[in-house]
């Protein structure tokens, strides 16, 4: 097939704008999928992502569609929709040649579309505004054109109208598909070029990539390597396209969509991004705007029951597999015991594997305090990169530290911008820019210290501004800061899983609260319990659990012993529950309150 | 100690039923003939005249409540089926309005030496609004008319954090610390959710646990100051006055049980008859205890022990502990001399206890002793 008829594109949305909707019409519409299996496909994809509202990310589709008598083959390429895989985007991206940005009617462009929107741009791709809700009554068509218009500077006049729900004007978008997106101009005669946009784990195939062919061709027997894990050669056992089950065919050409299986037993050696390309002639350089993926939040992840150890590590393993941006490594703790060390994205993506592990495989968890990676410069001229509060050395070995700094983006309604620009300000923000971008939407730039944006920012911006907030941020370096770290002591006794790395100034706030959290958290025992906050031996803040007073059960009615020795039984379960912390019972829930920390 | 046995029987009937009771009890007098025969029919299977029985407790519902040919005929089942005739006490427990002198006649020509009389409160406004049926006059008068068929010891119940003001509570400890009363039990209130009482208060206890711990601390002050000694946590006698029955149950003795709702320990077995007085009268006799059975083995009893034992002034005894399970206190609780240490226990002589101020946290203190006794 020439590469004359193959248009790659993909769908760019915020949440809840219509994307799936729209990708599952555009299938109908094409004949690739009856209607009854679009609803079985739509429930495969993750509970969790659907009820956070995060952008399903579907597995790439190919589709026929005749126009004007040539039949052509479009190959739709899902995003994920947050930040926190915003550079999963824009390689996503960099697989297309043009992209539908679709705005809802009644809502307008949004701060997220408007960043993925962004890094479209800049992998030059061709955008199609598609106005999508149109049956709606509170649909505001020339309002979201004009918003298209001013926003992001595109010409809207043309932009497909469409109900993707009642599937009105679905042939106007595949018109403009393919009138609009250039086709690819790839060599097929040049060595191979493959960009890795994605990959998954499959039992019985190992690795399967799914990848966008730039030059060269590639089929079954081609050996093949990837740029960043060199040294290994792969002989690819299949490959195939997304119809939208993968269907094996005999070869992938300039300008395809497809996948490629080749023996690969780890995702790490398949990293989203790389260029895959023929051992034998290789292509001289790989495509370029590979990054690493580096995490940036880490967390500990212990087993709530001890004896469940094995079961977390076997569920974490399980996940590496299909998400190689997920990091681990074993952690114990005084007082949770045996557990893991996580790296994550972001705080999404850090929720989102929490949830995984307590849904898809049924453990109940407890997670300490969010962390970031700090740069620790030594008195000795070392320079670590610490991200666990208790591996930090101590105080008089460090000569200076420097923490992860942001460049976030909020964009507001005006009314909201005094509190937003409070929020910021509390959170030891530097404000950069404000710009009015129309008369219902301002973009405040600041620089934001990482950690103080994983405690509850998301939650306190978006009750401050009642939901209308949303907001991007990028890395863009480290920065000095005063940072100690604080520990919380139960009974004198430090507890390792609630230590926290602070700027010093915000440490008398938090260890107050973490102080006022962790006395509701853990119930009365028979002794008097003070809960203190402490940089180093300077105690910062002191709350007390008053020792317990009453505990005996009324009457022994007819000497019915059996009740009472099933209350005592209770109260000994209740209690096993509980972690040991020197001679203090802290329940699972105390370790989670102080992630939960109103300002 | 363990050649002995003890009888507990219940009556489930009331005339009326208190707004804060969720306990089996029954208003409906008319099912009396029913359940007394059902009764006898299973003390019948249970008889066994090889066992001298000990103590013998009537408890309720309101065993001063139901008819006198009734009551005739228990006593007069108990002594052909079982041995009474070495028996030290025997307890009816009776309401102040019901204790009538035909009643009081009856229980005493039937060998009962001790009544237990559930008073709650002298507070005439408190006792109306839980649903009593009696005032403290009214108690006042069956004190009397058991006084004149030479009842000398006598019981009174009061519950600490019902729907009235602390220094009510404290006046009821004291109007009858000073009363010719030789036993006096304080219970805290327990609402369930069943009962009309939780309704009346939306659920909210009249009286958090601290205030209750404070409560109960100034009663057991007033009760000390008045001779009555506490023996047991919730109990408080006058000199050689203590229940004999109560004070069984905490040893770890064994006891027959018969009636609704009614608990046993008999053969290392613990059991419970059905709940309801309608499962009871359907079940048969032998199949009463079915599903309903804990057997307690040597282990478990060792915990069962402790944890009754510990619930006594005196505490538990090291030497017996020894003596009944062949392996030492210390070395059974792996976690006992930690609590000792830490003041949660406290050695006198041969006797291991909970300290006096202590008491009202024991539940703690044992599920801390237990938490390692199974690893």
């Amino acid at each position: 097939m020439s590469q004359q008829s193959i248009r790659n594109f993909c769908i760019i949305a915020h949440i809840d704008h219509g994307k799936s909707t729209l990708a599952d019409r555009l299938m109908e519409y094409t004949g690739q999928v009856a209607k009854r299996d679009l609803e079985a496909q739509m429930l495969d994809s993750m509970d969790i992502e659907r009820e956070r509202g995060i952008t399903i990310k579907l597995t790439p589709v190919r589709m026929h569609y005749t126009m004007d008598g040539v039949e052509y083959t479009l190959n739709l390429i899902d995003t994920p929709g947050h930040v926190d895989f915003n550079y999963e985007v824009s390689r996503s991206l960099a697989a297309c040649e043009g992209a539908l940005l679709v705005v809802d009617a009644s809502q307008g462009v949004e701060a997220q579309t408007l960043a993925n929107c962004y890094l479209a741009l800049e992998n030059n791709l061709e955008i199609i505004p598609v106005i999508n809700k149109i049956d709606l009554p509170s649909a505001d068509i020339e309002g979201a054109k004009k918003e298209i218009e001013d926003a992001i500077g595109l010409d809207a006049s043309e932009a497909p109208l469409v109900s993707a729900k009642e599937g009105i004007n679905i042939k106007d978008v595949l018109d403009a598909v393919i009138k609009l997106v250039p086709p690819p101009k790839g060599e097929e005669k040049e060595p191979l070029k493959a960009l890795i946009f994605d990959c998954q784990y499959d039992n019985y195939k190992g690795v399967i990539i799914f990848a966008r062919i730039m030059d060269g061709a590639v089929r079954v027997g081609t050996q093949i390597k990837m740029f960043q894990t060199p040294g290994k050669t792969f002989d690819v056992t299949e490959v195939g396209i997304f119809a939208p089950a993968m269907q094996p065919v005999d070869c992938l050409r300039a300008g395809d969509v497809g996948y490629i299986c080749a023996s690969i037993k780890t995702v790490s050696d398949t990293k989203v991004g790389d260029t895959v390309t023929d051992a034998k002639r290789p292509c001289a350089q790989p495509l370029h705007g590979y990054k690493e993926v580096k995490p940036m939040v880490f967390c500990g992840i212990f087993p709530a029951d001890g004896s469940k150890y094995n079961d977390l590590k076997e569920a974490l393993e399980k996940l590496k597999l299909n998400d190689a941006s997920l990091t681990y490594e074993p952690d114990t703790s005084v007082a949770l015991g045996f557990g893991f060390r996580c790296g994550f994205l972001g705080l999404l993506h850090m929720e989102i594997i929490q949830e995984r592990l307590e849904r898809e495989f049924d453990l109940d968890l407890v997670t300490t305090a969010p962390s970031v990676v700090y740069k620790v410069f030594t008195t000795q001229g070392e320079v670590l990169l610490i991200d666990n509060p208790t591996k930090l050395p101590s105080p008089t070995l460090i000569e200076h530290m420097e923490e992860p700094i942001v460049k976030a983006e909020i964009f507001s309604p005006p009314e909201y911008v005094g509190d937003v620009m409070g929020l910021c300000q509390d959170k030891r923000g530097t404000f950069l820019d404000m710009t009015y971008l129309d008369t219902r939407r301002v973009k405040l730039t600041y620089d934001l210290p990482l950690n103080e944006i994983i405690y509850n920012f998301f939650d306190t911006l978006k009750s401050r501004t009642r939901g209308y907030a949303s907001m991007d941020y990028e890395l863009t370096g480290f920065t000095p800061g005063k940072l100690v770290r604080m520990d919380m002591l139960l009974n004198g006794e430090v507890c390792d899983a609630l230590s926290i790395i602070v700027n010093e100034e915000r440490a008398y706030a938090r260890g107050r609260q973490m102080a006022e959290k962790l006395k509701d958290a853990i119930p009365r025992q028979m002794f008097e319990i003070p809960i203190q906050a402490a940089i180093g031996n300077k105690i910062i803040a002191r709350e007390t659990v008053k020792a317990l007073r009453k505990d005996v059960l009324a009457k022994c009615y007819g000497g019915d012993i059996t009740r009472k020795k099933k209350l005592l039984e209770k109260q000994k379960e209740g209690k096993k529950r509980m972690r040991q912390v020197g001679s203090v019972s802290v329940p699972s829930e105390a370790f989670m309150s102080i992630l939960k920390i109103d300002d | 100690m363990r050649d002995r046995y003890s009888i507990y029987v219940h009556i489930p009937f009331c005339r009326a039923r208190c707004s804060y009771c969720a306990f089996s009890s029954c208003t409906d007098l008319n099912l009396q003939q029913r359940y007394f025969d059902k009764l006898f029919e299973e003390i019948e299977y249970y008889s066994d005249k090889t066992k001298p029985i000990y103590t013998v407790y009537l408890g309720g519902g309101t065993p001063s409540a139901v008819g006198i040919k009734y009551l005739d005929a228990l006593f007069c089942k108990l002594r052909t089926c079982f041995d009474l005739s070495g028996t030290e006490e025997i307890t009816a427990e009776c309401n102040p309005e019901s204790a009538s002198n035909a009643v009081l006649a009856c229980f005493r020509r039937n060998g009962v030496d001790r009544l237990s009389f559930g008073l709650q409160s002298v507070n005439d406004v408190t006792l109306k609004a839980i649903g009593r049926l009696h005032n403290y006059h009214d108690f006042l008068c069956a004190m009397e008319r058991a006084r004149s068929f030479d009842f000398d010891n006598i019981n009174a119940d009061l519950i600490i954090g019902l729907p009235e003001s602390h220094s009510d509570f404290i006046h009821s400890v004291l109007t009858v610390a000073k009363l010719p009363v030789t036993h006096m039990s304080l219970y805290a209130l327990e609402l369930y959710k069943a009962s009309p009482l939780y309704a009346k208060l939306n659920g909210k206890a009249p009286f958090s646990d601290d205030e209750q711990a404070d409560m109960y601390d100034e009663a057991v002050q007033i009760l000390s100051c008045h001779n009555f000694a506490r023996y047991e946590i919730s109990n408080f006698a006058k000199a050689g006055k203590q229940c004999l029955h109560n004070l069984f149950y905490w040893q770890e003795g064994r006891y027959f049980a018969f009636g609704a709702a009614a608990s046993g320990f008999v053969n290392n077995t613990r059991f419970n008859n059905p709940w309801s007085i309608s499962d009871y009268l359907s079940t048969p006799v032998e199949h009463l205890h079915d599903g309903r059975c804990e057997e307690i083995d040597h282990d478990e009893e060792a915990n069962e022990f402790v944890m009754l034992g510990l619930r006594l002034e005196s505490g538990v005894s090291l030497s017996e502990f020894v003596a009944r399970f062949g392996v030492g206190f210390w070395d059974f609780f792996s976690s006992a001399n930690d609590l000792r240490d830490k003041g949660f226990l406290v050695v006198d002589g041969d006797c291991v206890r909970i300290p006096d101020d202590k008491f009202y946290v024991v539940n703690s203190i044992l599920s801390e002793l237990w938490q390692n006794a199974d690893e």
